[in-house]
C-alpha cells in the first residue's frame, strides 16, 4: 500500500485535539449556561448530568491528546494519498444532498452517479451514460415501487 | 406438554405449500431489503404488515417472519463486500468481514457469516422452543437498574474495539455519546443541543449517520488510496478467494456457541436488540481469543462472533412476545400487530388457546434456517462476483444506494445532510487513525444507558443503592467489576512488556 | 405513477380473495385538491398503533379521496418533528398529519415546540380509545379507590409505569393525581411495551394504557382493570367502571385524527373530510380496522373542530391553572 507519511503529523494531531476540545467546551458551555437549560448538571437524575459529564470527559481527553502529540517520544504518522480527489468527491456529495430539494431525486442521481465514476477515473462516454440511466432508474423504482418511499421531486423531473 | 394433536396441527401448517411459498418469498425479499443500506427489517415488516391482514394466518405470519430473518442476515452482505452495514446490527460484522474482503477472501467471509447466522439462529430457536417460559420469567424481572449495568458492560467493549490508541477510542466514544444526547429528552421534555433546529428534535438519525460513516467514508478512502492493480493477485480476488474449510469452521464452535448463548440471553430481555448483542459478543470473543490482535484485521473469530451474536437475537426476541405478549423490539411490536389482525393475541392466551399454531410457527422458524442456508449459498455464488465489478461502477452505485437508503429511513432530506456529515467525519477519522467503532457504540448505547440510569433513580427515589441492593444488579455489578479488572490487568501486562516481545502472550486469565 | 407497485398487486389480489369492497364513489369532477398524491404523515416510528392505522388508511384511501395516498413515516421528538414539518408545508391538502391529543392539544401548550396548536386545522377524527388504569393482582390495591387510599397513606411510594413526558399515560396519571390530590412517582419508560413489562415484572405498581396494549393481560388475569378514562364503559371490558363512576373526574380520549396545515382552504378541508367519512363507512375498511382490534368513531371537520377546541381548553385548565 501507499505508506509514504505526511510531514507535520504533530500539527495535524494538535489540530484534531483542538477540535475535540472545542466540541467539548461548546457542549459544556451549553449545559452550564445560566439559567441551566436542562436542569442542574450536578444532579445525577437530571437531563443535564450525562451530557455534562461526557462533555467534561471529552474536553479532558482532548487536552491529553494535545499534550501527548507534543511528547518528545511520540511518533505521529499519517499516510499521504490522493486527498484532493477525495475532497472533490466529497464536494460532489455535499452538492448532491443540498440540491436534492430543488432538483429532485432523478436529476441529482443521474448527475451524481456518472460524476463520481469520473472521479474514479472512468472516461468512456457510453459507460457514463449507462451509469446515468440504469442504476438510478432501477434503484428509484425499487424503493418507490416496493417500499413505498416517495422521493422528493424537483422542478424538472 | 406437547400432545399429539398439537404436533399434528403444527406439522400440517408446515406441510402447506402456500406456507412454504410465503416463507420463501419473504426470506428472499428480506435478504434483498436487508442488503440495501437504510432499508431495515423493522421498516420492511412495518410496511408489508398491513397486507398480511388480507391473508390467512398460516401464510401471512410466515411471510413476515421470513422477511424479518432474511433482512437481519442480509445486512451482513454489504457490510462484508463494501464496508456498508445494511443495518445497525451489522456494524460489528463490517470490521472483520470487510477486512477479509480486502484480503481477497470475500467468499470465505460470506460463507462464514451465513453459517454462523444459521447455526446461531437454529440453536436460539431450539432454546426458544424448550426454555422460553423459564427464560422469560427471569427476563421480565429485569428492571432499569439491571439494564443500566448491562449497558455499562456493553460500553466497556469500547476498549476492545479501540485499535491502536485507547485514548482516541475513548474520544470517539465520548463524541458518540454527545451526539446521542442531541434531541428531545423523553423524560424531562427538554430539547437538548438542538440549536433551534426542528429536525434535530428527533435526535441525529442513527442509520443515515452510520451509513455515512462507513460507506461514504469508504468511497472517499478508495479515492485516496486506490488499490494497486496487480495482475497476478487478481486471479484469486476475482473468484472471491477460496471457500471456508470445514476445519476452520469447526475450530470456531466455542466462539459461536458463546455468542449464541449471549445473543439469546440479551434478545430475551425486552428492549435490547441485535445492535447491542453483536458488540458484546464481539468484545467477549476478543477477550477469550488466542489471537486478539487479529480482530479488526480479518479475524474469522470476530466475524463469527458478531454474526452469531446478532442473529441469535431474532428468535430470542420472540420469547417475551410469545410468553407475555410484550414486544421484545420494534419488529416484534409490528408482528404482534399482525398477529392481532389475525385474531390471535400473542401471549399466555395464545399458548393456551392455539398451541398448534404456535408450535407450527416454531417449526416454521426452524425450517426458515434450512431455507436461509439454501438461499444464502445460492446468493453467494453471485455475490462473490461483486468484487469483480470495477470500482468506477461499484462505488457510484454504492453512493446511490446510500442516498436512497438514508432518505428512506425517515423520508427526510435533513437525514441526507447527516449522511454527508457522517461521511466527512468518518473520512477524517479514518485518515487520522481514530477508530469508528467506539463512536458507533457510544451512539447506539448512550440513550439507553442514560435513560436506564435515570429511570433507576426514579425507582429508588434518588438513591444509588439500587445498583447493588437488588440481587440481579449485584450479580451484574460484580460481573462489570470483573470485566474491568480483566481488561485493566491485560492492559497492564501488555504495557509492561516491550512491544516487540508481545508476541509471546501472557497465559489466559481464568476469570471472564 | 407513484403508487407502490407491490402494494397495488398485493392489495388487488387480497381484495379479490376477500369480500369485494363496495365501490366507493369517485370524487365529483370539481375537486379542489391539486392533482398530486396526498402525503399522509405518521408522526411516530414504524411499529405502533398509529402506523398500523395509517397503513390501512393509505392502502384503501385512494378510492375515496380521489388521490393516491402515500404513507410517510416520520418519527422523532415524540411526534414534534413530523408536526412541525406538516405545519410548514404548502397548505393545499397534499400533506396531512395523523395527529393525536398529545401532539395537537397538549404539548404545544406546555412545551416550547417549533409549532403551535393553531398551525393545524382539524379535518376528520377517525377514532379514539380511552386509557384503562391497571395494576397486577398482587398489589395491595385492587380498585381505583384503594389505589388512591394507598397513595394517600404512603405519599410518593406508589411507583407507576409511564410512557413519555406529556404522553398519553403521563397525562392521565397527572389528571388522576390532580383530581385525587395524591402523590405518586411515574417512571418514563418510553412506550407501552416496556411500561407493561416493568409492571408485570413487579418493578412498578400501576399503569394506564390503550385497550390494545393491556387488553390481553386483562383477559388472562395477569392485570386487573381499575377504571376507564371515558364517559362510558368500554364494550369489551364492561366490568371495569369508568373513573367518573368511581368518583374521579378523569376523562381522556386518545383520538387519532387527520390534521391539515392551518391555511388550507375551507373547501379542501370539507372535501377531504367527506372523503374520509366515505372511507370510514366502507365495509372492507371497517373489517380491516376491526381486525386490528380498533373501531371507528368518526367526526367530520366541524364536529371535530368543536371537540378539539373543548379538549384544548380542558387541558389548558388542568395543566396551567394548578
Amino acid at each position: 500500500m501507499n505508506t509514504r507519511t505526511w510531514p507535520g503529523g504533530r500539527l495535524i494531531e494538535s489540530l484534531l485535539a483542538l477540535a475535540v476540545i472545542a466540541v467539548g467546551v461548546m457542549f459544556l458551555r451549553i449545559v452550564h449556561g445560566t439559567p441551566p437549560p436542562f436542569g442542574d448538571p450536578r444532579d445525577i437524575g437530571s437531563a443535564a448530568f450525562f451530557p455534562g459529564l461526557i462533555a467534561l470527559l471529552v474536553t479532558g481527553l482532548g487536552v491529553v491528546l494535545l499534550l501527548s502529540a507534543w511528547r518528545p517520544a511520540s511518533s505521529v504518522a499519517f499516510e499521504s494519498g490522493h486527498t484532493a480527489r477525495a475532497l472533490m468527491a466529497y464536494a460532489l456529495m455535499v452538492a448532491m444532498v443540498v440540491s436534492i430539494r430543488f432538483l429532485g431525486i432523478w436529476l441529482v442521481t443521474m448527475l451524481a452517479v456518472p460524476l463520481l465514476a469520473m472521479c474514479f477515473g472512468e472516461r468512456r462516454w457510453y459507460v457514463l451514460l449507462a451509469l446515468a440511466v440504469v442504476p438510478p432508474a432501477l434503484v428509484i423504482h425499487l424503493f418507490e415501487g416496493v417500499m413505498g418511499v416517495y422521493f422528493p421531486r424537483g422542478v424538472v423531473l | 406438554m406437547i400432545d399429539l394433536a398439537v404436533l399434528q396441527q403444527g406439522l400440517a401448517m408446515l406441510a402447506s405449500p402456500w406456507t412454504f411459498l410465503a416463507l420463501s418469498a419473504g426470506l428472499a425479499g428480506g435478504i434483498l431489503i436487508g442488503a440495501l443500506p437504510g432499508l431495515t427489517a423493522t421498516m420492511a415488516v412495518a410496511v408489508l404488515a398491513p397486507f398480511t391482514f388480507f391473508m390467512e394466518a398460516a401464510i401471512g405470519i410466515p411471510f413476515l417472519l421470513g422477511i424479518y430473518k432474511g433482512a437481519i442476515y442480509g445486512g451482513s452482505i454489504p457490510a462484508i463486500l463494501v464496508n456498508t452495514p445494511g443495518t445497525a446490527a451489522a456494524a460489528a460484522t463490517a470490521r472483520d468481514g470487510y477486512a477479509l474482503t480486502q484480503q481477497g477472501k470475500s467468499r470465505k467471509a460470506l460463507e462464514l457469516s451465513l453459517y454462523s447466522s444459521v447455526v446461531a439462529d437454529f440453536l436460539a430457536t431450539l432454546i426458544l422452543i424448550m426454555v422460553a417460559i423459564p427464560l422469560a420469567s427471569i427476563a421480565i424481572r429485569f428492571g432499569s437498574s439491571e439494564f443500566a449495568l448491562l449497558y455499562l458492560i456493553a460500553l466497556t467493549m469500547i476498549a476492545t474495539v479501540s485499535g491502536e490508541s485507547f485514548l482516541k477510542g475513548l474520544i470517539a466514544a465520548g463524541l458518540g455519546l454527545l451526539v446521542a444526547s442531541i434531541g428531545l429528552d423523553p423524560m424531562s421534555g427538554y430539547q437538548r443541543f438542538t440549536f433551534g433546529n426542528t429536525d434535530l428534535l428527533g435526535g441525529v438519525s442513527l442509520i443515515p449517520l452510520l451509513i455515512g460513516m462507513f460507506a461514504l467514508s469508504e468511497i472517499l478512502m478508495q479515492l485516496t488510496h486506490p488499490p494497486e492493480r496487480t495482475h497476478d493477485a487478481g486471479q484469486a480476488v476475482e473468484h472471491g478467494g477460496e471457500r471456508l474449510k470445514w476445519a476452520e469452521f469447526w475450530a470456531l464452535r466455542p466462539t459461536i456457541l458463546r455468542s449464541t448463548s449471549l445473543g439469546t440471553f440479551l434478545g430475551s430481555l425486552p428492549g435490547l436488540g441485535a445492535e447491542i448483542a453483536c458488540w458484546i459478543a464481539y468484545g467477549l470473543a476478543r477477550g477469550r481469543s488466542r489471537e486478539p490482535e487479529k480482530f479488526g484485521k480479518g479475524s474469522l473469530e470476530g466475524l463469527a462472533a458478531a454474526e452469531s451474536g446478532n442473529n441469535a437475537v431474532v428468535p430470542a426476541a420472540l420469547i417475551p412476545m410469545t410468553v407475555f405478549g410484550i414486544p421484545g423490539d420494534t419488529i416484534t411490536a409490528v408482528l404482534i400487530g399482525a398477529l392481532m389482525a389475525q385474531g390471535m393475541m400473542p401471549g399466555p392466551l395464545l399458548i393456551q388457546q392455539n398451541p398448534g399454531f404456535l408450535f407450527g410457527l416454531f417449526l416454521v422458524l426452524l425450517v426458515t434456517n434450512v431455507l436461509l442456508l439454501i438461499f444464502g449459498l445460492a446468493a453467494i455464488r453471485w455475490l462473490k462476483q461483486v468484487t469483480r465489478i470495477p470500482p468506477t461502477v461499484l462505488y457510484p452505485c454504492v453512493l446511490l444506494l446510500c442516498v436512497c437508503g438514508a432518505y428512506a429511513v425517515n423520508s427526510s432530506t435533513f437525514d441526507l445532510l447527516i449522511l454527508v456529515v457522517g461521511g466527512g467525519l468518518g473520512y477524517v477519522m479514518r485518515r487520522t487513525h481514530f477508530p469508528i467503532a467506539p463512536l458507533i457504540i457510544g451512539l447506539l448505547l448512550g440513550p439507553g444507558f442514560e435513560s436506564a440510569v435515570r429511570q433507576s433513580l426514579v425507582f429508588s427515589n434518588g438513591s444509588l443503592a439500587i445498583f447493588w441492593s437488588r440481587p440481579g444488579s449485584l450479580i451484574l455489578l460484580i460481573l462489570l467489576a470483573l470485566v474491568i479488572f480483566t481488561m485493566a490487568w491485560r492492559g497492564l501486562v501488555k504495557a509492561g512488556v516491550i512491544r516487540k516481545r508481545s508476541n509471546s502472550h501472557p497465559p489466559k486469565s481464568n476469570n471472564t | 405513477m407513484t403508487r407502490p407497485l407491490l402494494s397495488r398487486t398485493l392489495l388487488a389480489a387480497s381484495l379479490a380473495a376477500a369480500t369485494a369492497l363496495t365501490t366507493g364513489q369517485v370524487l365529483a369532477e370539481e375537486s379542489h385538491l391539486p392533482d398530486e398524491p396526498i402525503r399522509f404523515v405518521t408522526p411516530y416510528p414504524a411499529g405502533g398503533s398509529h402506523s398500523l392505522h395509517a397503513g390501512i388508511i393509505t392502502a384503501v384511501g385512494e378510492e375515496f379521496l380521489g388521490r393516491p395516498l402515500i404513507s410517510v413515516i416520520r418519527g422523532g421528538g415524540g411526534g414534534a418533528v413530523a408536526a412541525a414539518e406538516v405545519a410548514g408545508s404548502t397548505p393545499n391538502g397534499t400533506m396531512l398529519l395523523f395527529g393525536d391529543p398529545t401532539i395537537n392539544s397538549l404539548r404545544p401548550q406546555v412545551e416550547d415546540l417549533p409549532y403551535e396548536m393553531d398551525d393545524f386545522v382539524p379535518v376528520a377524527r377517525i377514532n379514539y380509545s380511552p386509557a384503562i388504569f391497571v395494576t397486577t393482582p398482587d398489589q395491595p390495591f385492587q380498585s381505583i379507590g384503594e389505589l388512591v387510599e394507598h397513595a394517600e397513606d404512603n405519599p410518593g411510594e406508589v411507583v407507576y409505569s409511564s410512557d413519555n413526558r406529556n404522553g398519553f399515560t403521563y397525562t392521565v396519571f397527572e389528571m388522576l393525581k390532580a383530581t385525587a390530590d395524591i402523590e405518586m412517582r411515574g417512571v418514563e419508560l418510553g412506550g407501552g411495551g416496556p411500561a407493561v413489562t416493568q409492571l408485570l415484572g413487579g418493578n412498578t405498581m400501576a399503569y394506564a394504557g390503550d385497550p390494545s396494549v393491556v387488553g390481553e393481560h386483562l383477559e388472562a388475569g395477569s392485570l386487573v382493570g381499575l377504571c376507564v378514562t371515558d364517559t362510558e364503559r368500554f364494550d369489551a371490558y364492561a366490568d371495569i367502571p369508568t373513573c367518573q363512576e368511581e368518583g374521579y373526574d378523569v376523562v381522556f380520549q386518545f383520538w387519532r385524527g387527520v390534521m391539515a396545515p392551518a391555511d388550507t382552504p375551507a373547501e379542501v378541508v370539507a372535501e377531504l373530510s367527506d372523503g374520509f367519512q366515505r372511507l370510514t363507512e366502507d365495509e372492507g375498511f371497517l373489517r380491516l380496522i376491526g381486525q386490528i382490534g380498533s373501531g371507528i368513531q368518526f367526526l367530520g371537520h366541524e364536529e371535530f373542530a368543536e371537540a378539539l377546541a373543548a379538549e384544548q381548553a380542558a387541558l389548558r385548565d388542568a395543566y396551567l391553572d394548578d
